[in-house]
């Protein structure tokens, strides 16, 4: 039984690494140096073209673009991260009780998710941002709420079927509690989708981390974010071209990145993810 | 499909009930006393009293929602506290450029996507399909607003071929009305593209491992008619559905493309009023975005027997 054994990384996948690896790289590494303070601001020095001082020019304010990119790096990418750990986790154990004990709890729980994701797009991030106050926490739990609906829903899916299944079954007439058995038995079976799941959900994040930036409702300045870099941006188009494009291009970089990821990771795991959104 | 269409309207129901919950949930579960909010710092008590008095603050919630759903289900969303305007009138003027917007952007991109779609499909794995496919990812990966603002660079700034500021509605002037639409329908189109033809291209791929493709083929139609006459109409279905999706979604994010491109629409209008703490008109304009969007799924749900006669069982 020699099967063929599959890659373990096609080329996308590992363009993929590199393109996402990189800005993450240079996140950590901003978080304990960057060329300059990314707040300091040089007025005689405002609009600098790129020299051996400063890699990438300086803004408006003559602040260091190379520093404030890293340091939007690191906004980003903390943001992402926690809200793709507070998401999954939410979603996974709400899921999981939805689809395992089903009744009530799964009725309550469906209708509020399906609520939820009535909103489009960020928009529910947005008004939640607006109840809670421009805070790095707030736009963390804003995302976090707007995107673990779709954790419970694949989440709920799957352990719909898996607790139909004789190894659950097994568990169950062995005795052991409905806790035990979904932490042990159904919610290991769902970690393929739900790796699938968190990598493009990272993706979404930074995404639309970087529109409620954008739109003044993000991290709030002076904290350089790749979003709100690219608002104060707008006005100097005439002045500054690169100030429009360079944080832009940190945002596609790291999405095309993590977009390549996905989809490797969901042709490897879960071929029938694709359509999941 | 008259018990189907009543099941899936009912069905929609209690989701809009407890999407007027949250949005009222959310207004009222600012920290901030309202009434302050509305008359803004250094309000005497005596102000502030009234103010709770017209606008009912001193009943309990419960009885403030469902005061405030009797209204909104009778088409009064309020006054604007900036200018007194009453609200639906207001959002349904922005509401209109907004759509306008998503629902040309999805045209241009579907019309687009379709036929490219299908082509890479049929030419899998060959140099059509991965310059495609390489577009299509290239694309998914753009934010919106960061296209917007290279188009308006380059189209804008360069070669001033477009305004960069302001806006001129249709009525106006439908020529130079048209003109402040080309970037904001090209932006969203194209960031529209990728998934389309992503979803095109998959389900191609999978009708035409079918056997019927194979008899057709084999009864000598010619290849074009093969694709269009009986691959498209069973590939079509999931692109349509994401169509419907993004349809929504786009009325949900345009906030970010109108703040690119100064337009005056209703994301714009939500994020201003969220500045402005003009509550009402935030209230509206979050009901009426869900709202569209609830409908706009339903319609897709509606017209799925059109592509799967099974459904309407």
């Amino acid at each position: 039984m020699n099967r063929p054994r599959r890659a373990l990384l096609s080329p996308g996948g590992i363009a993929g690494i590199i393109l996402a690896g990189l800005p993450a790289a240079v996140a950590g590494l901003a978080v304990v140096w960057t060329p300059y303070s990314p707040v300091a601001m040089d007025f005689d020095l405002r609009f600098a073209s790129s020299s051996w001082h400063h890699w990438l020019g300086t803004d408006q304010f003559g602040r260091d673009e190379a520093s404030r990119l890293m340091a939007g790096a690191s906004a980003s990418m903390l943001v992402a991260l926690a809200t793709v750990t507070v998401a999954t986790f939410a979603g996974s154990i709400l899921g999981a009780l939805a689809g395992y004990f089903l009744g009530w709890l799964d009725a309550v729980l469906r209708l509020v998710t399906d609520s939820l994701l009535a909103f489009p797009g960020i928009l529910l991030a947005v008004a939640i941002m607006m109840a809670l106050g421009q805070t790095r926490y707030g736009i963390i739990l804003a995302l976090g709420l707007a995107y673990f609906p779709t954790v419970f829903r694949v989440v709920r899916g799957h352990v719909l079927s898996l607790a139909r299944r004789e190894f659950v079954e097994a568990s169950r007439a062995m005795g052991n509690s409905s806790a035990f058995t979904i932490y042990r038995h159904v919610l290991p079976n769902c970690r393929s989708p739900l790796i699938v799941l968190a990598t493009s959900m990272f993706g979404w994040v930074i995404l639309a981390e970087s529109a409620l930036s954008f739109l003044g409702l993000g991290v709030p300045p002076p904290t350089p974010t790749w979003g709100n870099m690219l608002a104060e941006s707008r006005a100097y188009m005439d002045d500054d071209a690169l100030l429009s494009i360079l944080p832009g291009l940190c945002i596609s970089a790291a999405l095309l990145g993590v977009n390549l990821l996905g989809d490797h990771l969901r042709d490897r795991f879960d071929p029938r993810m694709r359509d999941v959104r | 499909m008259i018990t189907y269409v009543l099941r899936r309207l009912l069905a929609a129901v209690p989701t809009l009930l407890v999407v007027s919950v949250i949005v009222f949930c959310l207004l009222h579960a600012l920290p901030a006393d309202p009434a302050e909010q509305i008359l803004g710092d250094g309000a005497t008590p005596q102000a502030l009293a009234a103010v709770r008095l017209s606008y009912g603050l001193n009943a309990s919630l419960p009885v403030q929602y469902f005061s405030w759903l009797k209204h909104v289900l009778q088409g009064d969303l309020g006054v604007s506290l900036l200018n007194q305007e009453p609200v639906a009138r207001l959002i349904l003027a922005r509401f209109k450029l907004s759509a306008l917007i998503v629902v040309l952007a999805i045209t241009f991109s579907a019309l687009l996507a379709i036929p490219l779609g299908l082509a890479a499909g049929r030419w899998q794995n060959r140099a059509p399909d991965v310059f495609i496919v390489s577009v299509s990812t290239l694309l998914l990966s753009i934010p919106s607003f960061w296209l917007g603002i290279l188009l308006l660079l380059l189209f804008g700034v360069h070669w001033h071929w477009l305004p960069v500021v302001g806006y001129v509605s249709l009525q106006q002037d439908f020529l130079a009305g048209l003109k402040f639409l080309v970037l904001p329908v090209l932006t969203l189109g194209l960031i529209q593209f990728g998934s389309f033809a992503r979803m095109m291209r998959a389900s191609t791929i999978e009708v035409l491992r079918l056997e019927y493709v194979t008899h057709a083929r084999a009864t000598g139609l010619s290849g074009r008619t093969v694709m269009w006459r009986h691959v498209f109409p069973n590939a079509f279905g999931p692109t349509w559905t994401l169509i419907g999706l993004s349809l929504g979604n786009l009325l949900g994010g345009i906030a970010v493309i109108e703040t690119v491109f100064t337009l005056p629409g209703l994301g714009r209008l939500l994020v201003d009023s969220i500045f402005a703490r003009d509550y009402p008109v935030v209230q509206g304009c979050l009901l009426l975005t869900a709202l569209s969007y609830v409908l706009v799924n339903l319609a897709v749900d509606l017209t799925y027997p059109l592509f799967d006669p099974k459904i309407s069982a």
